[in-house]
């Protein structure tokens, strides 16, 4: 989602579940603001749509990983064959003929994984019970630090990380997901991505790696020459690979791969780091894990 | 396999005397020290319904009418119909039983998404007063009306369904889920002095069927 300046402000997951009826989720915190884009864009149009922000009425857990399908079959009564359910399906069922559960299998963090929506009420039930079935999985509970370098290593963006106020939907490598034949009046930002292509010099996203596996430069470092040049959004040493992987968003002319970039930290005493611009994603390039 | 059970967006800190289990919720009914009031009642497990439709003015939920200006409320049948704006009416159930959700596509169950209070009894609006710059005891305004607003910093609906010019009175209270402990906790302390005290639903039902005739 853009802003008129093509700039991206939201991303989120959208179900359409019947002909003028949707679900979609936006980044975290941000569905009030979310809402009143759709309402402010639609004001003068005639349009004739309900929209209700549910936030607050469900509870999601995501359960991820090699053994997530096995976890779930043990609560839920349903095909969740890749045919059946497939990456980037969505089901809707029940648990114990009671609570509903509206269902995304996604991949956020690289991994084979559901997004489980429930009642806000219940969803301390159902933690309890995935997580009484995981047991014998040795089903662990994972935070946010945990889920922030797993989905770095697949190169998934957050906003706010991998972007800042400036940074369009080109810049972050999504251009896929613009309509060029939908009309510009019809597209968010259409007009100012147009002209954007044009640029030369804008911060794109790339990826990179340390010349120094051991040592990850800190998120907000600065990518210098003799002038700032960009920054490190996110970079960790890898749990998968350990490499000292990230993404960063650098002047165009900085963006080709294999380009060595410099780094300067706070209080680095004149000692700069070096990495590379390298291919992104970092970690199951193919996508198989989360699309088994 | 773990119990079916919800979970209230509010807990208070003394559990109820009678409870029954509705819906797999756990309804305080009673509780063993309520006091002469001010009463505090958790109505989480009460159903409520979001109504949006360009001409919203023209449905009859539950067979009510919806109030042509915004502000106004339609209170009969146990059954409260708030109109919030141009498009927008809200719906709360205060019966023990409500109706299936109509099939019409304006229509959301909203009763998981926030918490639900009903505060009454002598000087309950004192106790407002403290949490909200809201002015309740409006004259002008004849109860019930709502009020879209902070409450406690919150933006909330609050339903005056009766008030009195000497402070006693009650109101009905939703805002987002995420805030319910931090409402109790607030709503609590500022009533402590004035002998606030939870509630069960018996309380509560007797004050608007009382309010109802």
């Amino acid at each position: 989602m853009c802003n008129d300046d093509g700039c991206v402000i939201d991303d989120g997951v959208v179900v359409k579940l019947g002909e003028n009826d949707y679900y979609f989720t936006t980044s975290s915190g941000r569905a009030g603001q979310t809402v009143e884009w759709i309402r402010y864009h639609t004001r003068f149009d005639g349009w004739d749509f309900s929209l209700v922000n549910l936030t607050d009425a469900m509870g999601v857990i995501n359960i991820s990983g090699p053994n997530a399908a096995k976890v779930l079959a043990k609560v839920v009564d349903v095909d969740l064959s890749s045919n059946a359910f497939p990456f980037s399906g969505y089901q809707e069922f029940f648990i114990k003929d009671t609570i509903f559960v509206r269902a995304m299998r996604l991949g956020f963090v690289g991994e084979l994984s559901y997004e489980l929506h429930v009642p806000s009420s219940y969803t301390q039930s159902v933690w309890d019970m995935l997580k009484a079935a995981g047991a014998e999985f040795g089903i662990r509970n994972f935070g946010v630090e945990a889920q922030n370098v797993l989905r770095m290593e697949k190169c998934h963006v957050i906003l706010g990380s991998e972007s800042e106020q400036r940074t369009n939907l080109l810049d972050l490598g999504l251009g896929f997901l613009w309509d060029r034949n939908k009309a510009d009046a019809k597209t968010v930002g259409a007009v100012a991505l147009r002209q954007a292509e044009k640029d030369v010099g804008r911060l794109k996203l790339v990826g990179i790696r340390m010349e120094d596996d051991n040592r990850p430069a800190r998120d907000g470092a600065l990518i210098v020459d003799n002038k700032v040049r960009g920054y490190v959004a996110t970079m960790r040493k890898s749990f998968s690979t350990g490499q000292a992987v990230g993404m960063a968003l650098v002047e165009s002319q900085l963006a080709d791969i294999g380009t060595r970039l410099e780094i300067f930290e706070d209080e680095c005493n004149g000692v700069r780091l070096y990495a590379r611009v390298v291919a992104m994603p970092f970690y199951d390039i193919k996508g198989e894990r989360m699309k088994r | 396999m773990s119990e079916l059970k919800r979970q209230s967006p509010v807990q208070f800190k003394v559990s109820p005397r009678k409870t029954e289990v509705r819906d797999n919720w756990t309804v305080a009914l009673e509780y063993d020290e309520e006091g002469q009031g001010p009463w505090l009642v958790d109505l989480a497990h009460k159903i409520r319904w979001d109504l949006q439709d360009s001409r919203v003015g023209e449905q009859r939920p539950c067979d009510l009418e919806v109030p042509a200006a915004p502000g106004s409320c339609t209170f009969a049948n146990d059954t409260l119909v708030n109109r919030m704006n141009r498009t927008q009416t809200s719906i709360y159930h205060l019966g023990a039983v409500a109706p299936a959700l109509p099939d019409f596509a304006g229509y959301t169950d909203v009763t998981e998404s926030t918490v639900f209070l009903a505060l009454f009894g002598p000087k309950a609006f004192i106790i407002a007063e403290k949490l909200s710059a809201l002015d309740f005891l409006d004259p002008a305004k004849q109860s019930p009306f709502l009020y879209q607003g902070p409450f406690c910093h919150v933006p909330c609906q609050i339903v005056t369904l009766e008030k009195a010019a000497d402070g006693s009175g009650g109101f009905l209270l939703t805002c987002s889920r995420g805030y319910g402990d931090s409402l109790i906790h607030a709503i609590l302390e500022a009533g402590s002095a004035l002998g606030l005290l939870p509630a069960g639903e018996n309380r509560f039902s007797a004050w608007i069927q009382g309010l109802q005739g």
